[in-house]
């Protein structure tokens, strides 16, 4: 007999155990560890396409940010362009500016410069035509035109308006100590002068004055009639006087009235 | 000279006895359970595994894959039982190159078990899976005229599954027990090896087949 039944039976139960053995040792751990593997591997898997969305987003964004930041850069680059290209301006204005002022002021500086040279040469100009003047005048004066001058004196005196012989009245009536009238000459005069002088004195005041004659060479010719408070004059020195502040006068006008 | 290790009793009282070919089968189990053990032990489910883990997981998705190219939907459901049925009939064949082992499968009382078993999971796991009237329902198909041949058929083939797995066994083992006796060194060699091919091939067809009446009873 090739079958031996209690071998057969055997046989079933071993089986039966050795499907239940490896079902528990070999299938399901295994099955179990491929599943496991699969599904972390699916999860990687799904990771990664998450970060790489994730990634290709925030590439995206930092692509935009770059773009953004250029496009500042550029502006910023363009306002600081402007803002040198302002100051640039600026500077330069203010630097013609500066120049025109100091330009202006050398001139300026100049101009005075010139003016007070020119002032030295005008006073010197002046000095010397007075020295001139007077040397001139000093070597003409004589006895002779001191009469010519006397006569024109006294013709002054009778010219005299109400106005100006009002305050040499005044004078003359004044109580003082001096002689009221003193008379100034260059030379000593003539008798008959000092009678036409007398003369005239006592037409113009209506009284015969205490009338006193005395000599000042400084005068060059001319006489001087000389009361309190009052002087009525005619003479070279005067005229001198006269010319020099009038030439004084003109040089110390602007120096641009000039220019 | 033996046909069957079942002639071989190691132990015997009275109606029990322990021959070579429940005792192989034991060595066989405690085999392949301290082998699956020592590698499930320390499973991972990283992507860098160990190689026997590999070894196993591709052995897995074999049997896996085969039984979902048969037509089963579910493979996970049936693996523990088809697979079992063929890693259990390979190991035991290509064992046969150990000198002085007697693979179970060579006994008629083994593959009489095996088809046995076949032969009850069959209506099991297709009356779990469609209920029962649809399962026996398929007995009358075509026609009720079927039915007598459709018993026939289903005892017929779960003889031919025992017969033809012992047969290739018992005659492969008996071929070199045979050649060894009579012919030099070598030639015996080249017959066990294709013994060990005839036995993987037979493990095969014997897990396919049962594959395709589990697949035929649970659609």
């Amino acid at each position: 007999m090739l079958i031996d039944w209690f071998t057969v039976a055997a046989q079933i139960v071993n089986f039966l155990v050795l499907v239940w053995l490896l079902k528990r040792f070999l299938y399901k751990p295994i099955l179990e560890a491929i599943d496991a593997r699969e599904r972390r591997v699916a999860a990687q898997l799904q990771e990664a396409n998450t970060r790489m969305l994730e990634a290709t987003q925030k590439g995206e964004v930092l692509a935009q940010k770059n773009e953004a930041f250029d496009h500042q850069r550029q502006e910023l680059l363009q306002e600081a362009v402007d803002q040198a290209k302002a100051e640039r301006k600026r500077l330069l204005e203010e630097s013609r500016a500066e120049i025109q002022t100091l330009r202006l002021t050398l001139e300026q500086a100049l101009r005075d410069e010139q003016g007070s040279a020119q002032q030295v040469v005008r006073a010197r100009i002046q000095h010397e035509v007075i020295a001139i003047s007077q040397q001139i005048l000093t070597d003409l004066a004589s006895q002779s035109l001191e009469e010519q001058m006397v006569a024109v004196f006294v013709e002054r005196l009778k010219q005299l308006g109400e106005t100006e012989r009002k305050p040499l009245v005044t004078a003359f009536q004044s109580p003082s100590e001096q002689p009221p009238l003193t008379l100034y000459s260059a030379f000593e005069l003539a008798a008959d002068q000092r009678a036409m002088l007398q003369e005239t004195l006592t037409q113009v005041l209506g009284s015969t004055p205490p009338l006193h004659f005395s000599t000042r060479p400084e005068l060059l010719n001319g006489i001087e009639l000389s009361a309190e408070g009052y002087k009525l004059s005619w003479n070279v020195s005067d005229y001198l006087r006269d010319l020099e502040t009038r030439i004084l006068e003109t040089a110390s006008e602007p120096a641009e009235k000039t220019a | 000279m033996r046909l069957s290790p079942d002639e071989i009793i190691l132990w015997e009282y009275g109606f029990v006895k322990i021959n070579a070919t429940i005792a192989t089968t034991w060595v066989l189990m405690l085999l392949m359970v301290v082998a699956s053990r020592l590698v499930t032990r320390r499973l991972l489910t990283e992507h860098r595994i160990s190689r026997w883990q590999s070894t196993l997981e591709i052995i897995v998705i074999g049997i896996n894959e085969q039984i979902r190219e048969v037509g089963i939907r579910e493979p996970k459901k049936y693996i523990s039982f088809l697979g079992t049925l063929f890693l259990f009939i390979a190991v035991s064949n290509l064992l046969a190159i150990v000198p002085g082992y007697h693979p179970p499968t060579s006994s008629l009382s083994t593959t009489a078990a095996l088809a046995v078993c076949v032969f009850l999971a069959v209506p099991v796991f297709g009356i779990l899976e469609v209920g029962l009237l649809k399962y026996l329902s398929s007995y009358l198909q075509p026609s009720f005229i079927m039915l007598p041949f459709n018993i026939i058929g289903e005892l017929s083939r779960t003889l031919a599954l025992a017969v033809r797995l012992f047969g290739n066994m018992m005659s492969g083992a008996v071929i070199v027990s045979i050649l060894l006796s009579i012919t030099p060194f070598l030639f015996p060699i080249v017959m066990t090896a294709l013994g060990m091919l005839t036995g993987m091939i037979q493990a095969y067809i014997f897990s396919i087949l049962a594959a395709v009446y589990i697949a035929a009873a649970t659609r």
